[in-house]
């Protein structure tokens, strides 16, 4: 499948709005590692997910696309897709739990580069027609759920109360989304969580057709080589991926960052050497050794024998069909990637996956621990 | 010094002091006379110094320049700036040193937070301003944040879909301030068409491209390239694959018919940076037996490497 033009895609996705079950065919275009993504720039990439996720607010937000619209509020670093999660929400007539915390982490993350996008057409010209911004809509949802739950309206008076930190224009639609959530007497619980918040309980994963295979062939940080199916055997392991030149903070910069502190704990409970820890670059070609060990200790990684990084140096494409890896490919390096963080048996089954989130250290911890059956077998790897 | 020296220049800095005291004195009642206002701290008369087009353009840049903390340092006057720069049919001098002032507020985070969303769209309006001095501010701003409205005119332009706000190497230039755009037929063109200067940001902005290498070691070894761009190649080319520039390096250093300066540089960087090789050090050492800068970078690597 070739790479679809820009015009080409925001056309069908223009023409999905109007479709019946126009929803489930847009919820299929969301994942990044899809070939049709390939090629594009990041900037694209978000434009894409923020204009596919907006067009949810019309058609009704499947459940399936929470994930995506969870995702892009706590780590989109690109305003549209950013807007478009907020306006996706509002195709949902009762919040989920927990959603309201991730519209304030948005605004904590936004405030202060509150870009101007817009949602007008698929590649809309400056000056915008209908130009809106990533806060203004994430205070219009807020208002939307505002009608039935006292968390988004308490949220909207705390967000009124922080003076001096907004455009006077966002002031006055807070002021209005106020004013119009004071209005509804509803009294009605938020609907029950229809996503996993995975800081809560990772999803376990159904185990995969085949272990890593025998022919992704790895260079380690510390010079060490081999096949990854040598070191994630016959011990549960804890493998993530990232990249060096990832610029959104709040991905492979927090996944390292947490994956080290996920280490420390695990030597604390004396599992480092029954279990090992492992993280992946998806920028082989350019990650060498040395990056991957900077990288790694400027972030607090702890490297021994049972806690590396690997760039692969031959089997890359198998390794992507193995953990189906959320990444894709500009002309230079990664275009999107999402979080994601396996939990692999003894064996090099998944166990249990995170992804689009990132997960707490004791709860990465306790699950691969709860994996642990017999003791590790000797011998360095 | 001595203490009459001290005491001297103390008296000095207090003289400065007070006659920059006295001179702001008076230009802060020069500039209420300016401003009419009076029932107001004198300071008061900036902002309308300023947004009044019928003064001087001279009078109201001098406001500008001496009242700079003012101006940039309270909201309601960072709106009179974007007012100003935004009026296209204001003085361009003028809007210029307002964006100047305006550039300079952006960097209290905190108090220009609420006013960021604002600047942005001003500087994407002023991509088709007629002063091309505004147009190059604003795009080199919007290209430092990658800007996607920047990114996509620049990239229209480059494919002569519309015309460019700056000129063309610039905006390639620009483009390749973010390494995660395919920039490679850009830079290519960079390098082919343009000056020593467009070559060397070239060759800089190709360190960013895992599939550079061959490119990178070709002008680090071509004798016809300039010196420069040569240094900045190898650099590129060693921030991509240390390996592979290490091997280069070491033939040029030995090359003596190639060119000193980047056969010192070679040496230096290998010197810090090299892979230990006994073979290499010792035909380096008979290099350094010699005169010259070559010879001298080459006795620093061996008596580096012997005290390592």
């Amino acid at each position: 499948m070739t790479t679809a033009s820009s015009a080409c895609v925001g056309a069908r996705v223009d023409a999905l709005r109007t479709t019946p079950g126009g929803a489930a065919q847009l919820l299929a275009l969301l994942p990044e590692n899809l070939p049709m993504h390939a090629g594009r720039t990041p900037a694209q990439m978000g434009r894409f997910r923020g204009y596919v996720l907006a067009a949810f607010a019309d058609l009704g937000l499947p459940d399936a696309a929470m994930p995506y619209v969870v995702e892009s509020l706590e780590t989109g670093d690109v305003a549209d897709e950013v807007a478009g999660a907020a306006v996706a929400l509002r195709g949902l007539e009762r919040p989920p739990v927990g959603i309201v915390s991730s519209l304030l982490r948005a605004v904590d993350r936004r405030a202060g580069a509150d870009t101007t996008v817009s949602f007008e057409a698929w590649a809309p010209r400056w000056p915008y027609t209908r130009p809106t911004t990533a806060l203004t809509e994430v205070v219009r949802t807020l208002g939307h759920l505002g009608r039935h739950d006292p968390a988004a309206r308490d949220a909207l008076a705390g967000l009124a109360q922080r003076r001096r930190r907004f455009a006077a224009d966002l002031y006055r639609e807070i002021d209005d989304a106020l004013e119009a959530t004071a209005a509804s007497h509803a009294a009605a619980e938020p609907a029950p969580s229809c996503c996993t918040h995975a800081q809560d309980r990772p999803v376990p994963e159904s185990a995969p057709e085949e272990p890593t295979p025998a022919d992704v062939l790895v260079e380690a940080q510390d010079g060490w080589s081999g096949g990854l199916d040598e070191y994630l055997r016959d011990r549960p392991s804890v493998v993530t991926f990232f990249y060096t030149r990832c610029d959104n903070p709040q991905k492979c910069s927090l996944t390292i960052r947490t994956l080290a502190h996920v280490g420390d704990e695990l030597r604390e409970r004396g599992l480092l050497g029954r279990v090992c820890v492992a993280a992946i670059t998806y920028d082989p070609d350019f990650d060498l050794p040395h990056r991957l060990e900077r990288y790694g200790r400027d972030r607090g990684m702890a490297f021994g024998p049972h806690a590396r990084f690997f760039r692969v140096t031959a089997g890359f494409a198998a390794l992507q069909r193995r953990f189906d890896l959320g990444v894709n490919y500009g002309g230079s390096t990664v275009n999107r990637h999402r979080v994601e963080l396996h939990v692999l048996d003894a064996k090099g089954d998944v166990a249990v996956s995170v992804t689009r989130r990132h997960c707490a250290p004791k709860v990465v911890c306790d699950a691969v621990e709860s994996l642990l059956s017999v003791p590790a077998e000797g011998g360095q790897r | 010094m001595t203490s009459g020296d001290t005491a001297r220049a103390g008296d000095d800095l207090r003289r400065a002091i007070a006659s920059a005291r006295d001179d702001h004195e008076r230009y802060l009642t020069h500039l209420a006379e300016a401003g009419g206002i009076k029932d107001q701290p004198r300071a008061a008369n900036a902002p309308v110094v300023v947004a009044n087009t019928a003064l001087a353009d001279e009078t109201r840049i001098e406001v500008l320049r001496r009242m700079s903390a003012t101006l940039g340092g309270r909201g309601e006057h960072i709106e009179t700036l974007m007012t100003v720069v935004g009026d296209g049919d204001d003085s361009p001098a003028v809007r210029a040193a307002a964006l100047d002032l305006l550039a300079a507020a952006a960097f209290q985070v905190a108090l220009f937070a609420p006013y960021r969303g604002r600047y942005e769209d001003l500087l994407r309006t002023l991509l088709t301003d007629p002063v091309e001095d505004l147009r190059r501010f604003a795009a080199g701003t919007l290209a430092l944040a990658h800007d996607p409205q920047l990114q996509d005119v620049l990239e229209r332009g480059l494919r002569y879909e519309e015309t460019l706000p700056v000129e063309r190497h610039h905006a390639i230039r620009m483009l390749a301030a973010d390494d995660h755009r395919d920039n490679r037929r850009w830079l290519d063109e960079l390098y082919r068409d343009g000056d020593e200067a467009a070559r060397l940001d070239a060759v800089r902005y190709l360190g960013s491209y895992s599939d550079a290498g061959d490119d990178l070691e070709r002008v680090l070894r071509d004798g016809n390239e300039s010196t420069v761009v040569r240094q900045q190649a190898g650099a590129s080319l060693r921030y991509l694959a240390p390996e592979r520039f290490g091997a280069v390096a070491k033939e040029i250093a030995l090359d003596a018919t190639d060119d000193p300066e980047v056969r010192v540089a070679c040496l230096t960087t290998l010197r810090y940076f090299g892979a230990d090789d006994t073979d290499f050090v010792e035909r380096v050492r008979a290099l350094s037996e010699g005169e010259g800068e070559v010879a001298q970078a080459a006795r620093g690597l061996v008596e580096h490497r012997a005290g390592a």
